[in-house]
């Protein structure tokens, strides 16, 4: 089984030191990805997910430091590596696609040498070879006329043509690992659709495992097959994506499921956000860090953290409402569970 | 929380146990004064400058001289003295750098030039008649160089002495330094601190004009700027000096006729990001007329850049005005600045670098302590431009 | 490009015909005109004088026959020395004055960029700190200060330098450090700042998650980025190694085109004062131009306006 896991997430803990204080961004983090999964990371801003996977790679700010766990990379813990090893890995075996074209690419330099960097870095390949390759990456992410476009600088790109040539700067290696954090964030709907569909066809064409980042429930449910959701630095629940929609395990994802618009949706229910705001990182709540919000919420939420602990064979929660000895009357998941064993 | 409840009793969204404000709230002045204080050198720089002022301002009540007073007598006299017991008279010579002597009381003060008796050529000696002792300058040993000797040709005890009279010593007019010191931070700080605020006026005028006009206007009158700024601004001081003969109010009109450029750029600048916000939007829907707009909610809003600008236009101001007593073109004699003393020291620097040294550290301190100020109050007054 | 240039340099000529106008119109403001202050001369000396210098035309008159000296590089005679130009003045200092300025430059650049980026690299080490410490001190002591600091000290106190005077490589030791000491700690700081900002771009985290090491990254994607703002800020550097150049040359008695400048002012020497600040304008807004045309030449942001 381990085998199976193409990188594997445990219990990582980061925090960032600023003059204000420590920021606990992410705390006790685990799960593990299969080889060719997609798995999504939902959660809002600030919840975590990008620093758990920057922390992983060596790319955290000066600020950032990982405090404990494993990041595991076909067995390997990245965390342990030297910088140097890091470095073989980063492109090469794992890549990122970041959210922000506008400042993702260097303005100075060519898009085709940036697509070619990773080669450059990582092959011994001569530069004819290297610029060829990097021409047909850039036909692959269907950027038009890529041969003439090699030499363009970011800054005569659109933006939706500038992510793609962000995708084809993280493929053009042939990662066994990609970790797309919120690509699609800063584009318009028309492109954003463009985008999600390339990296669609892109994950057919490729046995590469894919991580996608997003603070948006839609397009993680379009992309990919399991989902973990985040919340205050700390994973609030895993499941595959059509359970979750089914019979959310978590207070927190009932509450993203009822703030989003569904088509079917009965033209007279009202989308709910959910109240309150985020916990402040820097002094986070003892317990649970959702009870501020959390309408099912219990004495013990406040004072101890929930355990994390599994519900199904395929799913994971961290609710105190599913620990053994919480009461069955009032409980919104027992009671439900309670209800299918009757029917 | 109630402790004796079960641990699965519901908790009400909106309960306090549950959401803390981290920080306390303070007011935006408590909160600049706050972030500024936090800063070792800010806080540094705003007591020096306070200190400046009170030595500005009061000193010369103090000290006892005025800063045209001559006494030829006392020329080029330093701080530190070497002084030569006359006999067991408890009291001291010292030699000039004339060679004249002058007679020292034991605590260092400066009492009456020591009458000169003769010289005799032979033994190398210049006599001086202390009290119908003789007393000596002896220079025959050129490897020791020159020691005062006695009436029977001994050579004198000699220490080391502050000077009371002239606690910076003197000027090679035999003017006190300190004092003049004084009335140079005086004009130096009245120049910069009215020129600064000249800038100030100027430059919010023409930068406000400018940026919330836009368009044409804006052009003509930034290229206006742009051209003004291509040659050095010291430059054009330098001509408006030229033609204004050196003076103070010379000075202060020069200063203020060019640097409000700076100014009227962060102006525009500042102004040209907030008209388009929506509170300005919000305040013309109503009626509000320009001119309120400008004075109510454009200006406050970018009193911080203003604000860092003008205090660093003060050590600028101080900066120029020594620069161009330095070249000979700042305030007239026996006035004193800074720059002019620097100036008149620079000549005979070998021999009496206390001279120079006393209004140059006064300069370096005052900027320091300007810009030090400048740095506290912009990270003060936005945060966002921390580092 | 081609309109770009061609843009540049009629902006050019419009601002150097500017300064031109504001100079000749501030050296004729002069209360009474530039004879008044020597009202000692006798009347036939004042009018052969004043034919002389063309005075009793009408201003525009004057100002058209000054404007075509100056097409033929002619800044005119000179005010107080009879029978010495503006020019001469010019030919005899400014070897020395660009060649102060031209050492001062590459003192400058060679230092900066390196204490900057160490400064950077190191940020809030020790190094870092020792660095800013200085470069403040750079910044807030006045050039004559320094100068004057700097010469007491090698020249008087430790003999290890001349005093004054450039016969020697070691003349120039003193005067290019003082004429630095501003610019040096100036262009730190923002080599500094500069660095610091792009290292924090996302462009950088993203040449990192490619695998390149930390040099190939401060070489290949920070250096040049952060290198912009120090080029845009070389045309007020040149300004300021400029107007400091008075002060330098007069404290170490070098006879370039500074002391020229201050001994006209001091003698009111109204020719020859506005005959080199157009000299110094020109040489300053060609240098801007130049620098203007490097920075498009190395921001391919800028070639598309």
């Amino acid at each position: 089984m381990p085998i199976d896991n193409v990188f594997e997430i445990k219990n990582l803990s980061t925090s960032f030191f600023t003059r204000d204080g420590e920021v606990q961004a992410v705390r006790d983090v685990s799960f593990s990805l299969r080889r060719g999964e997609t798995l999504g990371i939902v959660g809002e801003s600030g919840s975590g997910k990008s620093v758990t996977f920057l922390s992983a790679l060596g790319l955290l700010a000066a600020s950032g430091k990982v405090k404990g766990g494993q990041a595991l990379f076909n067995g390997r813990d990245l965390l342990a590596s030297s910088a140097k090893e890091l470095r073989k890995v980063r492109g090469k075996d794992i890549a990122m696609v970041f959210q922000d074209p506008m400042s993702s690419l260097n303005p100075l330099k060519t898009i085709g040498k940036q697509v070619a960097e990773a080669l450059e870095v990582h092959t011994g390949l001569g530069r004819a070879e290297i610029r060829r390759r990097a021409i047909r990456m850039l036909e692959a992410v269907r950027i038009p006329e890529a041969a003439k476009r090699y030499d363009s600088f970011p800054h005569e790109f659109s933006g939706g043509m500038r992510q793609r040539v962000v995708i084809a700067m993280a493929l053009i290696c042939g990662p066994s690992l990609v970790i797309a954090d919120e690509p699609t964030t800063a584009l318009d709907v028309t492109i954003q659709d463009q985008i999600l569909r390339l990296l669609r066809e892109l994950k057919r064409e490729s046995d590469s495992s894919i991580v996608f980042i997003s603070h948006d429930l839609a397009v993680i449910a379009s992309m990919c097959e399991r989902v973990v959701v985040m919340y205050g630095g700390m994973i609030m629940e895993e499941a595959l994506i059509g359970e979750l929609f089914e019979s959310p395990a978590h207070p927190y994802t009932m509450g993203l499921l009822r703030s989003i618009p569904v088509i079917d949706q009965d033209k007279g229910a009202l989308l709910e956000p959910i109240p309150g705001s985020p916990p402040d990182m820097l002094a986070p709540p003892p317990g649970c860090p959702f009870v501020a919000r959390c309408v099912h919420a219990r004495a013990v939420c406040a004072v101890s953290p929930p355990p994390y602990r599994e519900v199904s064979k395929t799913r994971r929660s961290r609710c105190w409402l599913w620990a053994d000895d919480a009461p069955v009357e009032g409980n919104v998941f027992k009671e439900r569970s309670a209800a299918y064993a009757r029917a | 929380m109630d402790t004796n409840g079960s641990p699965w009793d519901r908790l009400e969204i909106g309960d306090d146990s549950m959401e803390t404000i981290a920080s306390e709230q303070r007011s935006f002045a408590q909160d600049v004064w706050y972030r500024f204080s936090r800063r070792p050198s800010a806080l540094g720089g705003a007591v020096v400058v306070v200190a400046l002022v009170l030595f500005a301002v009061l000193g010369p009540f103090v000290t006892g001289h005025t800063y045209f007073e001559q006494n030829l007598a006392f020329v080029n006299i330093p701080p530190r003295l070497t002084a030569w017991a006359i006999g067991d008279s408890g009291r001291y010579a010292y030699m000039t750098q004339n060679l004249k002597l002058v007679e020292l009381s034991g605590e260092g003060r400066l009492l009456a030039p020591i009458p000169f008796a003769r010289e005799d050529l032979s033994r190398k000696l210049i006599i001086f008649d202390y009290a119908g002792t003789p007393v000596s300058i002896d220079y025959s040993d050129r490897t020791a160089g020159l020691r005062l000797v006695g009436p029977d040709g001994s050579i004198l005890r000699s220490r080391r002495l502050w000077n009371r009279s002239y606690l910076l010593g003197t000027d090679s007019l035999g003017r006190d330094l300190l004092t003049r010191l004084m009335y140079g931070a005086r004009i130096s700080l009245t120049v910069a601190f009215i020129a600064a605020f000249i800038n100030l006026i100027i430059g919010i005028l023409y930068g406000g004009v400018s940026g919330y006009l836009g368009g044409n206007v804006d052009n003509v009158m930034m290229r206006v700027v742009d051209v003004i700024s291509t040659i050095p601004l010291t430059l054009y001081v330098i001509l408006i000096m030229v033609i204004l003969d050196s003076g103070f109010l010379s000075i202060i009109v020069a200063l203020s006729s060019v640097y409000w450029v700076s100014m009227a750029r962060v102006v525009r600048g500042q102004i040209m990001a907030l008209k388009e916000q929506e509170f300005v939007l919000a305040a013309r829907t109503i009626g509000t007329s320009p001119l309120a707009i400008v004075a109510r909610h454009l200006i406050p809003n970018c009193l911080g850049p203003i604000i860092v600008t003008a205090t660093m236009l003060i050590p600028t101001a101080i900066f120029v005005e020594s620069f161009m007593s330095f070249i000979g073109l700042g305030v007239s004699a026996p006035m004193a600045s800074w720059g002019t003393m620097c100036n008149d020291a620079l000549e005979t620097m070998k021999s009496t670098p206390h001279q120079l040294f006393a209004p140059a550290t006064a300069i370096c301190l005052t900027m320091f302590s300007f810009n030090f100020i400048g740095d506290g109050l912009r990270d003060a007054l936005d945060p966002k431009m921390r580092k | 490009m081609a309109w770009y240039v061609a843009k540049r340099v009629a902006t050019m000529f419009a601002t150097l015909f500017a300064v031109v106008l504001l100079t000749f119109m501030l050296m004729h403001s002069i209360p009474g005109g530039p004879f008044t202050a020597e009202r000692k001369l006798p009347d036939a000396v004042e009018q052969a004088l004043v034919k002389k210098y063309n005075l009793d035309a009408p201003l525009h008159e004057q100002f058209i026959d000054y404007v075509r000296g100056l097409l033929v590089f002619d800044l005119g005679p000179s005010f107080k020395y009879e029978g010495r130009s503006v020019n001469e003045f010019i030919a005899e200092g400014f070897p020395l004055s660009s060649r102060l300025g031209l050492m001062s430059i590459v003192f400058i650049l060679f230092l900066a960029l390196p204490l900057g980026c160490v400064s950077a690299i190191k940020s809030g080490k020790w190094q870092d700190l020792l660095i800013m410490f200085l470069a403040t001190l750079g910044i807030t002591i006045p050039s004559f200060v320094i100068a004057t600091a700097l010469m007491y000290l090698f020249s008087y106190r430790l003999g290890w330098l001349p005093v004054f005077g450039v016969s020697s490589v070691k003349g120039y030791v003193l005067p290019v450090i003082a004429l630095s000491g501003y610019s040096l700690a100036f262009i730190t700081r923002l080599m500094r700042s500069s660095l610091l900002e792009v290292m924090g771009q996302d462009y950088i985290r993203t040449a990192r998650a490619k695998g390149l090491s930390e040099t190939a990254v401060l070489v290949k994607h920070a250096m040049r980025n952060a290198l912009l703002p120090v080029v845009t800020i070389l045309g007020p550097t040149l300004a300021s190694l400029l107007t400091g150049s008075f002060v330098i040359e007069k404290i170490f008695a070098l006879p370039g085109m500074g002391i020229h400048f201050v001994t006209s002012i001091a003698n009111r020497d109204y020719t020859a004062i506005m005959g080199i600040t157009i000299f110094y304008a020109t040489i300053l807004v060609a240098m801007v131009f130049i620098v203007d045309i490097f920075y498009v030449m190395i921001d391919p942001r800028i070639k598309l306006q």
